[in-house]
């Protein structure tokens, strides 16, 4: 061994005697603490993963049986003094239906314990679509898009599409064609372009439950 | 605005006791107080003896004028906003300003809310789930309900004047197709309850 390459904290370690000098005796713990996990995986492999990219070490958490109960565990993976650890969610490894973060990049020793906290959040997709005029030269001005009481949409001259952003998981979306553009001659209606959801017959509003993704519905506009 | 900012920084810098503040009592420290719930005007809000200024939106909002360090402060709220029910929670609303510790004022106010409902008739089965947005409801019949029962409903979320409302069927009952008729489901709240959505529903064949 180069004694040149250890850590000078280390080697003063070595010349007082110390037992706990790290190397041989792992005893730092990376203390876990998981906030917000509310959906169990059908699939293992479709759970949140926890990494280590320094050792290539994973932790599989899954939720507690009551949702959303705050998760405290201990990665599997020791550090001797001076170890350094990079604690991360890669992307594949997010579980069901919510977005989980939380990182800590640092090397054991230079805190009196390690604890990293991840915090788990649902998924808010957005319900949105193109307006397309079809009669020759009609501006959207005056189409009015509501989804319940959040704030209505109101197309002017210009307006190529619209959004309804920040749907949480699992809630429920109805959009209506609440007034037609001003024109006088445009007539709306609903086209889904992906995403679930019940059109109604007539076209002019359309329910659903949001998933994990966008919801893209389409407004087209012609002269009946 | 500009001048608020240099006289803030003025204050900074007193607090730090850099030499430049001078003797006199002339108040330097700018008082905040944290809104929410506030999104029409009405309301005032007083600092010690200084004129009343308007409070009209959320967020933080600052007094126009400044109090020297170690000066004790009492804020005064006269009225509320025109859609607000009851009198807005004033939290640290007097206390003495110190250069350790945050002032923390918060103004909440509650914006009111009204039932969005209306009529259904014809409903003999279970399962109806209506929404409004987000807000699912489930509706159940009376067991001895028949063909001309008519069923007063409620949404289960209130909802403030001015906003949008748009009530849909998104699950049918076991045994009725129900339908909101005369374009009765979607429209501007008013500063009141809603009472004319109408659902109406027949027997499945």
């Amino acid at each position: 061994m180069n004694f040149r390459f250890l850590r000078p904290s280390m080697l003063l370690a070595l010349a007082l005697g110390l037992s706990a000098c790290g190397g041989d005796d792992p005893s730092h713990d990376i203390n876990l603490e998981i906030e917000g996990l509310n959906y169990p995986a059908d699939k293992p492999e479709d759970a949140l993963y926890i990494t280590d990219k320094i050792s290539g070490t994973r932790l599989k958490v899954d939720p507690h049986a009551t949702p959303g109960t705050k998760i405290t565990t201990v990665f599997p993976r020791k550090l001797s003094y001076g170890d350094e650890y990079h604690i991360v969610i890669e992307d594949a490894d997010q579980p069901p239906h919510q977005k989980c973060a939380g990182e800590s990049h640092d090397s054991a020793g230079r805190v009196s314990a390690i604890k990293v906290t991840i915090v788990c959040k649902d998924l808010t997709p957005s319900l949105l679509g193109s307006i397309t005029m079809k009669v020759t030269g009609a501006a959207p001005t005056g189409l009015k898009l509501i989804n319940g009481s959040l704030p209505a949409f109101t197309a002017v001259a210009g307006t190529t599409g619209y959004a309804f952003n920040n749907i949480p998981y699992n809630s429920t979306y109805g959009l209506i064609i609440a007034e037609e553009p001003s024109d006088g001659l445009s007539k709306c209606k609903l086209l889904l372009n992906s995403g679930t959801g019940t059109l109604a017959a007539d076209r002019k509003s359309f329910t659903g439950k949001m998933g994990d993704s966008n919801v893209i519905l389409d407004v087209e506009c012609i002269a009946p | 605005m500009n001048h608020f900012i240099l006289r803030s920084s003025v204050a900074l810098a007193c607090v730090f006791g850099l030499a430049s503040c001078g003797g006199d009592d002339r108040g330097e420290i700018p008082i905040q107080v944290l809104v929410s719930g506030v999104n029409k005007p009405g309301m005032t809000m007083q600092l010690n003896n200084f004129a009343a200024q308007p409070v009209n939106a959320s967020g933080a909002q600052y007094f126009k004028d400044l109090l020297p360090i170690d000066s004790s402060y009492t804020i005064t709220i006269k009225d509320r906003p025109s859609n607000v029910a009851q009198d807005c929670v004033l939290t640290n609303g007097t206390g003495k300003i110190s250069t350790t510790t945050p002032l923390d004022i918060t103004l909440s106010c509650i914006i009111t809310t009204y039932e969005l409902g209306g009529k259904i008739t014809g409903l003999t089965s279970p399962g109806l789930v209506l929404i409004n947005g987000s807000d699912e409801t489930t509706i159940t019949p009376a067991p001895s309900s028949n063909a001309d029962t008519i069923l007063n409903f409620a949404m289960s979320k209130k909802v403030a004047a001015e906003l949008p409302y748009g009530v849909l069927v998104y699950k049918q009952p076991t045994s009725n197709t129900c339908t909101v008729i005369n374009n009765s489901g979607n429209g501007t709240m008013p500063a009141g309850a809603v009472t004319s959505i109408e659902i109406k529903c027949v027997a499945n064949t």
